[in-house]
């Protein structure tokens, strides 16, 4: 076989996958903008659709996958006829879990991606899915506690600890309002604190705005909101289950 | 294509043939023996990642400790992939693509040095790409975790000996035609354009971030089943008549075996997406690439087996033939195994099966073929055989009680975590529990992988280095009383 029919050949065969799988999608994906929610079409929620990423949140994604979270987390909700029947949701990955919204559960959609110059989709789970992770931590605080020592919470937790992510310093006058509150075999000494460092904070930033429940607009496809159901109260964190 | 063409590598070898190989093989050894070597240093460095990484996910304490604390599972686990792939795999590749495409082409190798120097720059860039991975830098995507200036270095380096390939492949006279020609000028072709293409839509500045995902899917399944893949099965068919000292069983089905991964391969890899916000018919196709991806498989594999028919004995007494044996077991499981995943999303997506498959086609498949390669080669190279039967007895049968049932143990795992994943009440510390086995099952794996590849090493440089046997006969594994028709082949006579 001569160079020529090969190399045709295998362009033949590579460019249909290529130009099919790969570089047609993009035209449709690069071009996605934000969509304003319409309230004549019926959208209850203002502003925009997905809400847009701060520079903080941006650079805390950054970090997101830098420090490698994306191996063992991922951030999709597989629809329900995958993973169980709807199991996915019923772990709360899938829903909003804030008092003030009612209870929202939707599969991802490619608008939730939007803006980032990578869909932190994930290789595996051996974690839970953080899609939605800023409903189940509410405060900064409660994050960055987990960051430094996730066996504060699940002693079987295999979630690495980050504590290159803070420092440990003697407390010089006022004690740091960052400073956070833990224990075990990394807790401060007495007279030290330990704080977080800028990525630390950029990485929490990220994960409080991991809300993957905005409603879709009507235009894009979403479901009218059935009129006015009381707003359940929210469900408890769901109890630690080993 | 005719009938002699497909007898090219085993005719008879008169003396003037053993001659001629002998000049190629001068030619071609230094770019050959830098490959190897440097390639087996990166397998020893992934050998240690991939076990300190496997200790970490049943004791995450482990090393936890100062500095080191940092350098926890997220990092050990693409750092030991990358530089298995890329430094020991890629490199292997190389160095036996060389060796075959100037001795099928007969064309000596010109200006070796250059490739050499090529080869320096494969080995810088893999080690500031492993290191930033390390020191927490890593990008994100499936195979892409090394930053942008070592995939600079490995582009450059890797078009050089792209154009030394088709430079040869385009020289070689009439008639010098071989089926494994086109899986070196397919692998080579393939990969460049998957890599540029990756490179080109995961760059911040062009990537759309849901495409950049999805093109890095693409790309990693890309580099296991349209590079690693081609390179071992053009191997293992180059080397499986020379041993057996016949012609493939058929050519023609050789040829298709090499046309139906063309034309299947490049739509695989996005079935890791199932469910994911794409359109679903993007992973549904790749899903049945994925399973067609079983007809080169079954077109190749028979007719390996055919061409070594009655002769299985040899797989006993060639070195070679023994590896070569043992990798198309796992080339036919661990393609089975893809096209199960790919079947099975609501099972096995996100879980340790995906990693259990990777690791028996890099490792199980691409690395034993490898293995078998370099145990043919080399004594080529240097002109002395193999010291001793029962250091290579070693690397196999530790390799095999070590190295096939990670694998094995990743993805019956990986299927019972998915399992239980899919029902919600399991917490994650039962999930994690449910693992512990399979985990220090794999962990134990890697002590004997880790053992059998010093072995390897050490053997290896002993021969590069010439201090192997002055022999007229190969190092065979059973005693020497009788080899049939092989051992003419396997002595190298006049060549040394
Ligand atoms: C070795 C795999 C692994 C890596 C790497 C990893 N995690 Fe985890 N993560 C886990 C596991 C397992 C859990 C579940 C146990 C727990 O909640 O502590 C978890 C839990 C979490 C949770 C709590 C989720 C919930 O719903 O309760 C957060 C938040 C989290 N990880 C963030 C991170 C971040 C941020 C990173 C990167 C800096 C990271 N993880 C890296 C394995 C990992």
């Amino acid at each position: 076989m001569s160079l020529k029919s090969l190399l045709f050949g295998l362009l033949a065969t590579f460019a249909a996958p290529w130009l099919v799988l790969v570089v047609r999608p993009y035209s449709g994906m690069a071009h996605l903008a934000p969509v304003a929610y319409d309230e004549e079409a019926g959208d209850e929620t203002k502003g925009f659709f997905p809400p847009t990423r701060s520079a903080d949140q941006a650079r805390g994604q950054l970090i997101y996958f830098q420090q490698g979270c994306v191996q063992c987390h991922t951030q999709v909700i597989r629809p329900q006829y995958l993973g169980g029947d709807g199991d996915e949701f019923k772990r709360n990955w899938g829903e909003a879990q804030d008092a003030l919204a009612p209870k929202r559960t939707r599969q991802t959609a490619p608008y939730d991606y939007l803006g980032d110059s990578f869909a932190a989709i994930g290789e595996r789970r051996n974690g839970p899915d953080l899609a939605n992770a800023g409903f189940r931590f509410s405060t900064r605080q409660a994050f960055l506690e987990h960051l430094y020592n996730p066996q504060a919470r699940y002693d079987w937790s295999s979630c690495p600890s980050q504590r290159h992510l803070f420092s440990k310093r003697t407390i010089q006058g006022q004690p740091s309002n960052l400073a956070i509150k833990t224990t075990g075999k990394h807790a401060p000494n007495e007279g030290e604190e330990i704080v977080p460092s800028t990525e630390a904070l950029d990485l929490v930033d990220y994960l409080l705005a991991l809300k993957r429940n905005a409603p879709l607009p009507i235009s894009l496809g979403g479901a009218k909101p059935t009129p006015a159901a009381p707003a359940a109260p929210a469900p408890a964190l769901a109890a630690p289950v080993k | 294509m005719s009938q002699d063409s497909s007898t090219a590598p085993i005719e008879r070898a008169t003396p003037e043939d053993l001659r001629e190989r002998a000049a190629l093989d001068r030619s071609t050894k230094l770019p050959v023996l830098f490959f190897l070597t440097s390639g087996l240093v990166w397998l020893l460095i992934s050998c240690v990642l991939g076990l300190l990484a496997s200790i970490k996910l049943h004791t995450p304490g482990f090393l936890d400790i100062g500095l080191l604390s940092g350098i926890n599972w997220g990092r050990l686990q693409p750092a030991y992939f990358n530089a298995l792939v890329y430094g020991w795999c890629f490199q292997a590749a190389m160095a036996v693509g060389l060796w075959m495409m100037a001795r099928l082409c007969r064309q000596p190798l010109k200006n070796p040095l250059t490739l050499v120097v090529a080869g320096h720059f494969w080995n810088l860039g893999v080690t500031i790409g492993v290191l930033q991975i390390l020191t927490g830098g890593q990008a994100p995507g499936d195979l892409l975790e090394f930053g942008r200036t070592a995939w600079l270095m490995l582009f450059a380096s890797f078009a050089l000996i792209v154009v030394w390939q088709v430079l040869m492949f385009a020289s070689r006279p009439k008639g010098a035609d071989y089926v494994t020609q086109l899986y070196i000028i397919g692998a080579c072709f393939w990969f460049p354009w998957l890599f540029l293409t990756a490179n080109v839509f995961t760059s911040p500045q062009t990537a759309s971030g849901l495409h950049a995902a999805m093109t890095s899917a693409w790309y990693a399944n890309g580099v296991l089943f349209l590079f690693l893949v081609p390179m071992a099965v053009g191997t293992a068919t180059y080397l499986i008549p020379k041993i057996v000292g016949r012609p493939l069983h058929s050519y023609p089905l050789a040829i298709a075996g090499f046309w139906s991964l063309a034309l299947f391969g490049g739509w695989t890899g996005l079935q890791k997406l199932i469910g994911g916000p794409l359109p679903t018919w993007m992973p549904a196709v790749s899903s049945a690439a994925q399973v067609l991806l079983l007809i080169p498989v079954l077109c190749v594999a028979a007719n390996h087996f055919m061409t070594v028919r009655d002769r299985h004995d040899l797989v006993q007494t060639s070195p070679t033939l023994r590896f070569i044996f043992a990798g198309a077991v796992f080339y036919v499981i661990s393609h089975v195994v893809a096209a199960f995943l790919a079947l099975s999303p609501g099972l096995t997506q996100y879980t340790a099966a995906w990693d259990g498959l990777r690791f028996m086609l890099v490792y199980s498949y691409f690395s034993m073929t490898m293995f078998g390669a370099i145990y043919f080669i080399l004594p080529r190279l240097t002109g002395c055989e193999w010291l001793s039967p029962g250091m290579i007895r070693v690397h196999f049968w530790a390799n095999i009680y070590g190295g096939s049932p990670i694998g094995v143990f990743l993805i019956i795992g990986g299927i019972f975590q998915g399992n239980a994943m899919n029902v919600w009440s399991n917490g994650f510390g039962a999930l994690t529990d449910m693992l512990h086995g399979a985990y220090i099952g794999a962990t134990l794996g890697w002590v004997f992988v880790l053992a059998a590849n010093l072995v390897f090493f050490f053997h290896f440089i002993l021969i590069a280095l010439r201090l192997g046997r002055r022999s007229e006969r190969a190092t065979l594994l059973t005693s020497a009383a009788d080899h049939g028709p092989a051992s003419v082949m396997i002595t190298k006579g006049a060549e040394a």
